[in-house]
């Protein structure tokens, strides 16, 4: 593969000067360090390219993420670090404008040359970042001082949730003692645990303690333990200090670790899922208020039962919730069915935030036996929980959006067209969700109306919905299942097209052919017009069929004629669209110009 | 009337350059930091981020533009990037490949639109004619994401891979 990109960049540019023809090699690591600006001012000087042209909204979206999030209401909390470092250029920018980015966390120099005001809070934080195990770095730094910049905007969180960052002595002390205010729960996703904190533990055959747990080869002999700072930091009493009371005093009431680890560099010769215990421990031990604690170590197996034991010794105020999709089949052995079930459905709701009426709708016709209940866990669950983790991790629900403005439908919808992998279970499990409760009650929605909403909500990149999505991503499967479920085709976009004229504009017939061979099943031209009415204006006033006369997509105008009296497609005039008037297109097309 | 006043700007290789304050004026950066800073007689300010060679070609870019408004060049550009651009351009663009680069990178960072327009102008003129699928392999993007926007359709797809 190297090999032939770099062929490719060889064969790439050959450009005349001075009419001698000159190789120049454009290698990837020149172009890099341009920034997704530049590059998006590169391609404007080019015909738009299909799937290349569209670069216009990485710093608009921060924007308008900054409007949205930091209502005054507002009191939740999600970071993804490596999305916000991706955007890093632009965030700074924006970041300055909006919130004076924090001098002390921007330049990179600084990290060799403190001068700060608060030389020695800005001591601590860069030590515990950079220092103790030399894992930081600049970027890491900078993000760092940005996500302070955005948790400063906030008087209060109920949730925090913090994805793939680094949880370290430095973190702790921004939350904690820093910005300092009322923190109920947090949530740590895809994290690396690294508190460079030596802990003082005593153990049982050794009333000495020990300054670090690296030397406890057995962890059963722990007897207990005690958060500490370590002696690699400079000598910032009053800061250690100020850390370890204010954890004690915080109001922190529950906090749940998902697929987090312990920095694997810093693992010699012991497990790792030990030392990511103990890790643990002793920072949940070290928070006065705890009562409810949650975390899933890859090797849940091996460890997680001798891992409670110690927890509960140690920290014994903290209610552990197990990780139940790890446990359902060891648990469906040992008690009744009905039991396990309800726990199922607790830890859905408490978990990954299912509404409880939903659930029991769902499971009473989708879980009714041991078999669907571990069908479920092997089957739907894996791709929903990481949906969950990385799409909509407050809540799922039909409102809900990401920072591009994508509901949880289009977020699934163009990750299957981008990993190539049909999630049928987890669309079949949406569709259910949103569609069994209505069918009990009739005090919410219809459920054709929220999916058709879930369908039509346009996103702030592209101003589009997920029938576009379905339509220019090719996703022809869904067809039928729209079609199943009274999903309708018609949903405009900003500018007020439909798919419609999307496949007018790009001239894409063999699309618009595989879904009419469906709707054509339909019995009446009323239902097939309720799926897709080929009549509708965008908001210059034009039909798909105008689009394809102006664009001289002859061969779809052709088709269309050629449909127009089963979908009761019209010229101007209210005549059915077809060759003799075909000029009616003409005319209106001028008359709108 | 006062003579002409004087902006020395020092590089990121710590080259000192004095320029006529109206010339780089054309840079909203220096511009923006002029506003702000005090009426010195000939104020220094630091370009941390572009070494002297681009720096120089910047200079000699708002020396001649700053009389001689550039034109703007049309999008979406028809046909070669030479043809559309005055004789002076055309010179000042006979550097080599890193060099370019590092033009674009000192006009976006001094913010200076006319060169950064012209600059990637040429780029975009060498990349023209190439299929999606080069420019993509070459800007290192997938479909129509930048390479930020890839970087996170990737990380928020996996969960669609892993499952």
């Amino acid at each position: 593969m190297e090999v032939e990109s770099e062929e490719l960049f060889e064969s790439f540019f050959y450009y005349s000067k001075s009419e001698k023809i000159q190789q120049v090699i454009l290698h990837e690591n020149q172009l890099s360090p341009l920034g997704s600006d530049v590059m998006q001012l590169i391609l404007s000087f080019l015909q738009p390219i299909p799937f290349l042209f569209q670069l216009k909204r990485v710093s608009s979206n921060w924007n308008k993420l900054c409007e949205s999030c930091m209502k005054e209401s507002c009191t939740e909390l999600y970071w993804d670090e490596k999305t916000a470092s991706s955007l890093l250029g632009n965030l700074k920018k924006h970041a300055k404008k909006l919130w004076q980015f924090p001098e002390f966390y921007e330049d990179e120099n600084l990290l060799t040359n403190s001068k700060s005001e608060s030389e020695s809070t800005f001591e601590f934080v860069k030590n515990s970042i950079m220092l103790p195990f030399k894992s930081g770095n600049s970027i890491e730094y900078m993000m760092f001082g940005l996500f302070r910049s955005v948790l400063f905007k906030f008087g209060k969180l109920s949730s925090l949730i913090l994805h793939n960052v680094k949880v370290n002595a430095g973190l702790l002390y921004l939350l904690f003692v820093e910005w300092g205010k009322e923190l109920e729960r947090i949530k740590f996703i895809n994290c690396i645990v690294d508190f460079g904190l030596p802990k003082q533990i005593t153990c049982q055959d050794d009333v000495n303690s020990h300054n670090s747990y690296w030397l406890v080869s057995d962890l059963n002999q722990i007897q207990s333990l005690k958060f500490e700072i370590p002696s690699q930091l400079p000598d910032l009493t009053i800061q250690k200090s100020l850390l370890i009371e204010n954890l004690k005093k915080a109001k922190m009431k529950d906090i749940s670790f998902s697929n987090c680890s312990i920095d694997r560099s810093l693992v010699l010769n012991h497990t790792h899922a030990s030392h990511f215990s103990l890790e643990l421990m002793c920072f949940f031990s070290s928070i006065g208020s705890l009562e409810t604690a949650y975390y899933d170590c890859f090797e849940f197996n091996e460890t997680f039962d001798q891992d409670r034991t110690f927890f509960k010794k140690l920290v014994p105020n903290v209610k552990f919730n197990i990780p139940f999709f790890l446990a359902v089949k060891q648990l469906l052995d040992i008690l009744p069915f009905e039991k396990v079930v309800e726990y199922f459905k607790f830890d859905m709701e408490r978990n990954y935030s299912l509404v409880k009426n939903r659930m029991n709708a769902y499971q009473k016709r989708k879980i009714r036996n041991k078999e669907e209940l571990i069908n479920f866990y092997y089957e739907v669950f894996p791709s929903f929980a990481s949906f969950h983790v990385r799409c909509s991790p407050f809540i799922f629900d039909l409102y809900y959006k990401d920072y591009r403005g994508f509901n949880m439908l289009q977020s699934i919808l163009s990750s299957i067209y981008f990993s190539r992998k049909h999630q049928t279970h987890l669309l079949d499990f949406i569709f259910d969700y949103f569609s069994f409760y209505n069918e009990d009650t009739n005090s919410v929605k219809e459920s054709t109306e929220i999916l058709n909403e879930l369908f039509a909500s346009n996103n702030r990149v592209d101003g589009r919905n997920s029938t576009f999505i379905v339509i220019s991503y090719e996703l022809t499967f869904m067809f039928e299942k729209m079609v199943k479920h009274k999903v309708h085709f018609n949903a405009k976009d900003r500018e007020g097209s439909t798919i419609a004229h999307y496949l007018a504009q790009v001239g894409n017939g063999s699309t618009l052919q595989k879904l009419i061979e469906i709707l054509d099943k339909l019995p009446t031209v009323e239902e097939r017009k309720y799926f897709l009415d080929l009549n509708i204006p965008n908001n210059q006033g034009q039909t798909a069929a105008m689009i394809c006369y102006n664009e001289k997509k002859f061969e779809l105008l052709e088709y269309l004629m050629q449909i127009a009296p089963r979908y009761g497609i019209l010229a101007a005039n209210g005549m059915p669209l077809q060759k003799d008037n075909v000029s009616v297109l003409e005319q209106q097309s001028c008359s709108l110009m | 009337m006062s003579e002409t006043k004087q902006v020395e700007l020092t590089s990121k290789d710590k080259v000192s350059f004095k320029v006529d304050r109206d010339v780089i004026l054309m840079s909203g950066l220096v511009k923006d930091m002029l506003e702000e800073g005090d009426e010195d007689e000939t104020p220094i300010i630091p370009i941390p981020n572009v070494d002297s060679k681009p720096l120089q070609k910047v200079i000699e870019y708002c020396q001649y533009h700053h009389k001689e408004p550039a034109q703007e060049i049309e999008k979406p550009l028809k046909g070669k990037i030479e043809d559309v651009i005055c004789d002076w351009d055309k010179k000042f663009l006979e550097i080599d490949q890193s060099l370019l680069i590092e033009l674009i990178m000192a006009a976006n960072y001094l913010n200076i639109k006319d060169l950064l327009d012209l600059t990637c102008a040429k780029v975009a003129s060498m990349i023209k004619g190439k299929s999606p699928e080069q420019i993509r392999e070459m800007f290192g993007i997938e479909n129509d994401f930048t390479p930020e926007e890839e970087a996170k359709i990737r990380e928020e797809n996996k969960w669609c891979e892993e499952a």
